[in-house]
């Protein structure tokens, strides 16, 4: 989470600069959204097949 | 005199380091002005689309065009990426000569997560790992518009998203990876050239299109009890062809980030541009070539239609029936290429039609059809020209243009037609008929898309 670099100051950073770079959390964060998609998926296959029934 | 040396040297190193950022920053820039030019595409496909669309089913098909380019964005981020640079010597996901292909290579480089992470998000190292994804994710949001099209009005919603999905994420990556890469197999076995994707994107989206239709069915009252069909027209013929011309702007986007810049720690040269496969090549080129082919497809199909739709959809075929070779063709050797398309157009829509294949705006003639012989008469006039940028590079030939044009139409056809079968079987590609007669946004959309109704003009001040 947050700034991936020990010191908090610009001058520190040379690469990978996105929250939670280098630990754990981008791959939490990846998992994460494709569940959403997955799950809105899901949901939206529900209420159109509730739309075609009416 | 050594400290006059010393200082000039230092003001050498200083032009070279600012030099190298110019550069650096100007290809960064190049690459990111093509994601906007590109959503133009997406924007064109979406008036295109809802113009050919009847009244009652416009906004519905908005809704899944909106929806297409949402999904397949984001799993092009999360597996697309990966296929592209995993697969390029086929399915053994090993290492490609060119030491950028295979599994291990993509793992370093494609995931959102682990040390890949680095590659795939906010880096201020890397000026090149966003634009690319950025410019490919558009290529990929591209394919599914093409589809979009083509199965309009009886489609069901997330049936077409998970289509979508496999086409911009998998179907086309895999013929891009095959064909559009400098290890591609493709390439480096039978000299497969397609500077402008003209398989690996519109022969696999056209022909992906295809496969679904088969089992989709065409749309009540299309086809009479003879077999003959009947026109279904869309309700706004100036809203599709503005939208057609909207699509040719973002084709230059996306022709544009064709080219691989020089002086770059990726590039392959450091003064040339270059194709994906590293052959040298300019805007010049593809300036000359991209106007003449939009033009000659118009001429072509004007000849035949006096209709603006297909006289569109000739500059479209017209543009796709030469990008194997815009880095290359002969200018007026490019008109007449597109002219013989923009002629092929209508006859090759009525023999899809004589199959009982209702493609509602044309996608699988003017993508599949048009891709494949756009692939093959390029085969014919640049035999051996070199497809690599190395000494004893496979040359172009009309047979590896052929073997490509089969593989890159399969790459989209067989996924097409078996998932959609699945979906069919799970009761989620076609809308019910109760729902297709009474009209989709009737049944799904909670908005209207012509609330006052097409009123006429009010009169004019005095």
């Amino acid at each position: 989470m947050g700034f991936p670099y020990t010191e908090s100051n610009w001058s520190v950073v040379d690469g990978a600069m996105f929250m939670g770079a280098g630990s754990s959390m981008p791959f939490f964060y990846t998992i994460i959204a494709i569940i959403i998609c997955v799950v809105f998926l899901v949901y939206g296959q529900m209420i159109e097949s509730d739309k075609y029934n009416k | 005199m050594e400290e006059k040396i010393a200082e000039l040297t230092a003001k050498i190193a200083e032009l070279e380091a600012s030099s190298q950022v110019t550069n650096t920053m100007f290809a960064e820039t190049y690459y990111y002005l093509t994601i906007p030019l590109m959503v133009l595409i997406h924007a064109g496909f979406l008036a295109y689309e809802m113009g050919a669309t009847r009244v009652k089913n416009v906004l519905s098909s908005g809704v899944k065009n909106i929806l297409a380019f949402a999904f397949v964005i984001p799993a092009f981020y999360f597996f697309g990426w990966w296929v592209y640079w995993a697969f390029p010597t086929g399915i053994s996901l090993s290492a490609g000569a060119m030491e950028i292909s295979g599994k291990e290579y993509a793992d370093a480089i494609a995931w959102g997560w682990g040390e890949s992470a680095q590659y795939m998000g906010p880096n201020i190292a890397d000026n090149a790992s966003g634009v690319f994804w950025g410019a490919f994710a558009l290529f990929a949001a591209t394919t599914a518009s093409i589809m979009s099209g083509a199965v309009i009005e009886r489609i069901q919603t997330v049936g077409f998203v998970i289509l979508a999905v496999v086409l911009g994420a998998f179907a086309w990556v895999l013929a891009a990876a095959w064909g559009w890469h400098a290890d591609g197999w493709l390439v480096t076995g039978f000299g497969f050239h397609d500077f402008g994707a003209a398989g690996v994107v519109h022969a696999a989206a056209g022909f992906f299109a295809l496969g679904v239709l088969i089992n989709l069915g065409p749309r009540i009252g299309k086809f009479n009890a003879d077999g003959t069909a009947n026109d279904l027209s869309g309700h706004n013929m100036p809203f599709t062809a503005t939208g057609l011309m909207l699509i040719i702007v973002g084709f230059w986007g996306f022709l544009m980030a064709c080219m691989i810049l020089p002086g770059e720690g990726w590039s392959w040269t450091a003064n040339t541009g270059t194709t994906i496969y590293g052959t040298p090549m300019n805007l010049s080129a593809l300036s000359f070539n991209i106007l003449m082919g939009i033009c000659g497809g118009v001429i072509g199909a004007w000849l035949l239609n006096r209709d603006p739709f297909w006289m569109m959809s000739g500059a479209l075929a017209g543009i796709i029936s030469v990008a194997s070779g815009l880095d290359i063709y002969f200018p007026a050797l490019a008109f007449i290429v597109a002219i013989v398309a923009g002629l092929l157009l209508r006859p090759a829509a009525k023999m899809l039609e004589a199959f009982g294949i209702d493609d509602a705006v044309g996608a699988v003639t003017v993508h599949g059809t048009i891709g494949v012989y756009g692939m093959v008469v390029f085969g014919v006039f640049a035999q051996g020209y070199p497809a690599l940028f190395i000494d004893n590079a496979p040359t172009v030939s009309i047979l590896g243009q052929l073997v490509g044009a089969i593989v890159t139409s399969l790459c989209g056809f067989i996924p097409g037609y078996l998932l959609s079968l699945g979906l069919s079987g799970l009761g989620m590609l076609r809308t019910p008929e109760a729902a297709e007669i009474a009209g989709l946004d009737t049944t799904k959309v909670p908005a209207q898309a012509f609330p006052e109704g097409i009123p006429a003009s009010a009169q004019p001040a005095e």
